[in-house]
């Protein structure tokens, strides 16, 4: 098998090394770990540890807030990046800065400002209340979380495709006839997809994994509101190392299988432009 | 059917792009608007095509003034110069799209809207391309397909935005050439932006010289080469020797400097020749007179005849001149 083909670009050996290495360390190794402590429970035990109901129920949660916070975030993130590559206004350098904020901020302190904010006393919580609109201790509240942390994703990558798209494509739709609406869904959004995927991608996946931010805005009631990494934290408060591993496993092959379905769907896409 | 501008004026904060442009743009024909970069021509193109708002001034296009019609209401099609195809869709759907966008009223039927992609892209020689996707395309091939998906709604006018800028020049040329006979087959009012001084005198049969947002000169490309009005045009306009005497320029061209053995009422002044290039179809002299250098360009027979060498001395006259009060705020 010939994996290198001749190339004038140098260090090919090196640094697929250095990459094989890297990976293996950081995310492989572990990984593995996880499956070999996974691997001392019996068929059965395994079984029935994944197919807790309350363990199927965090499921639903973890996966479903965290697709519909990342579709949420697809939406308004373009919005955003538009606004921040289109236009001219002042205080445009704060909004800019302040995309990025959720991902410095603790997200220990996010949940809690959050939970402040939309408990049933809270700024926005006593204006939601009498609409008979719950949103702290329910899995709104978990949406809203996972929203607020993957806010940056698909700003930071459909900004620097729309900034190359350039006006003149847009400039010339309209010359041709197009009113905005077509120019948008025709010629705008084409070009824009493969960034959105995967932006959305990022989303869903750092959501999925989201633990600090949620556990203060859900509330935490079994087959309600529970996360599944807390209830792998749970396991491991309760010294279940291997079923809290087991949990994890099955999270995470779920997770690897669903973004690939994206990047393959991503890969569909922008083949028509190679 | 005629597009006029009345004293234009478009200002982009501190900087005025057009100012106080009058122009008429003559039915049927091929018109450049030529200057360097930042002297108004596409701005001036960009607010003919309702792509930008002047701050002063009207422009009517076919009697009607048209200051809040949309591009499309104008009847211009306007081609980029980065091409600006849509990269997601086939060499057909571009160019069919200014006809799929029509409400469903006026959109011709999908046989008659293949039919007219097929018509264009033999128009502009690219038949074999109709399936392919703009980036596997050369970039004349590109500004071709720009330029049919601009004609396929059938405008009144095509504005040009510097359609051969980002290509090379061996291209160049020979797209200018097509886009003349082109128009030569079609007839619609054109009008060229252009820097490229060469480029607008070959195609164009008016040419219209910009500078720092004014309008210098227009006229025939004859016209402008020969009889610049201005001293900035007949810099911008090919090669040029300055000479300054008793506070007048005199502007020369290189091969309006004759050379003799003799002085003579038509060769009354004596210069050095510096340097000899003959490679090339003519041969290139460098002069040195008083304190100015000049740059005469003669057959290679009449080099042959005078028997010049560098370092020796020639009588020079000039054929033909012009002269200028010395203006010092034009530059280039």
């Amino acid at each position: 098998m010939h994996f290198r083909s001749h190339s004038v670009l140098p260090g090919f050996g090196p640094t697929l090394g250095i990459t094989v290495l890297y990976l293996s360390l950081i995310v492989l190794i572990p990984l593995g770990a996880l499956v070999l402590k996974t691997s001392e429970l019996t068929w059965t035990v395994f079984w029935s540890t994944v197919t807790d109901p309350r363990v199927l129920a965090s499921y639903r949660l973890s996966f479903g807030a965290a697709a519909i916070a990342a579709l949420i975030n697809a939406v308004f993130g373009v919005i955003v990046a538009w606004v921040l590559v289109r236009y001219r206004f002042p205080g445009k350098a704060l909004i800019d800065a302040l995309v990025d904020l959720p991902f410095a901020l603790p997200t220990a302190v996010a949940g809690i400002a959050l939970t402040a904010l939309y408990a049933p006393n809270g700024w926005l919580g006593q204006l939601l209340t009498p609409l008979g609109i719950k949103v702290a201790y329910d899995w709104k509240g978990v949406v809203v979380a996972l929203t607020f942390i993957g806010l940056p994703f698909v700003v930071r990558t459909v900004q620097p495709i729309l900034e190359e798209l350039g006006k003149d494509v847009e400039e010339a739709a309209v010359s041709l006839g197009a009113n905005r609406w077509q120019t948008i869904t025709r010629v705008i959004l084409p070009e824009l997809w493969p960034a959105i995927l995967t932006g959305f991608a990022l989303a869903f996946a750092r959501a999925v994994g989201e633990y600090g931010s949620v556990v203060f805005i859900s509330g935490n009631l079994p087959m309600k509101t529970e996360i599944t990494p807390l209830l792998i934290i749970t396991k491991l408060e309760q010294y279940e190392y291997a079923q809290a591993t087991a949990i994890a496993v099955v999270m995470l092959v779920v997770s690897f299988i669903l973004l690939l379905l994206i990047n393959l769907l991503q890969h569909w896409i922008s083949r028509r432009r190679a | 059917m005629t597009i006029s501008v009345d004293h234009l004026t478009k200002r982009f904060g501190g900087f005025t792009a057009l100012d106080d442009i009058s122009l008429t743009i003559p039915d049927g024909k091929l018109t450049a608007l030529l200057g360097p970069s930042g002297s108004g021509k596409t701005t001036l193109l960009r607010c003919i095509a309702g792509l930008e708002r002047a701050n002063g001034g009207t422009i009517t296009i076919d009697g009607v003034v048209s200051e809040a019609a949309s591009p499309a209401e104008r009847g211009v099609g306007f081609v980029f110069q980065h091409y600006a195809l849509f990269r997601h869709m086939t060499v057909a759907e571009n160019i069919a799209f200014g006809l799929e966008v029509r409400p469903k009223e006026s959109r011709p039927s999908k046989e008659a809207i293949s039919a007219k992609v097929c018509k264009l892209l033999e128009l502009v020689q690219l038949d074999w391309a109709s399936g392919r996707l703009p980036h596997q395309l050369s970039g004349g091939q590109r500004q071709r397909i720009a330029l049919a998906r601009a004609l396929a709604v059938e405008p009144k006018y095509l504005l040009l935005d510097e359609p051969f800028g980002a290509l090379d020049a061996q291209v160049r040329k020979e797209l200018r050439r097509w886009l003349r006979r082109l128009h030569d087959e079609v007839h619609i009012t054109t009008i060229l932006v252009t820097h490229d001084q060469e480029e607008a005198l070959e195609v164009a049969d008016q040419v219209v010289v910009f500078n720092g947002g004014k309008v210098e000169q227009v006229g025939t490309p004859e016209d402008v080469y020969h009889a610049p009005a201005t001293p900035f045009v007949h810099q911008f306009l090919g090669t040029v020797n300055v000479l300054s005497r008793e506070g007048v320029h005199t502007y020369v061209r290189p091969h309006d400097v004759s050379l003799s053995h003799t002085a003579d009422d038509d060769h009354p002044l004596v210069a050095t020749i510096v340097a000899i290039n003959a490679a090339g179809p003519v041969v290139r002299v460098d002069l040195r007179y008083a304190d100015t250098s000049l740059e005469a360009v003669i057959p290679h027979a009449e080099r042959a005849r005078l028997e010049l060498v560098a370092g020796g001395t020639v009588h020079i006259g000039f054929s033909r001149s012009a002269k200028f009060d010395p203006t010092p705020d034009y530059a280039i």
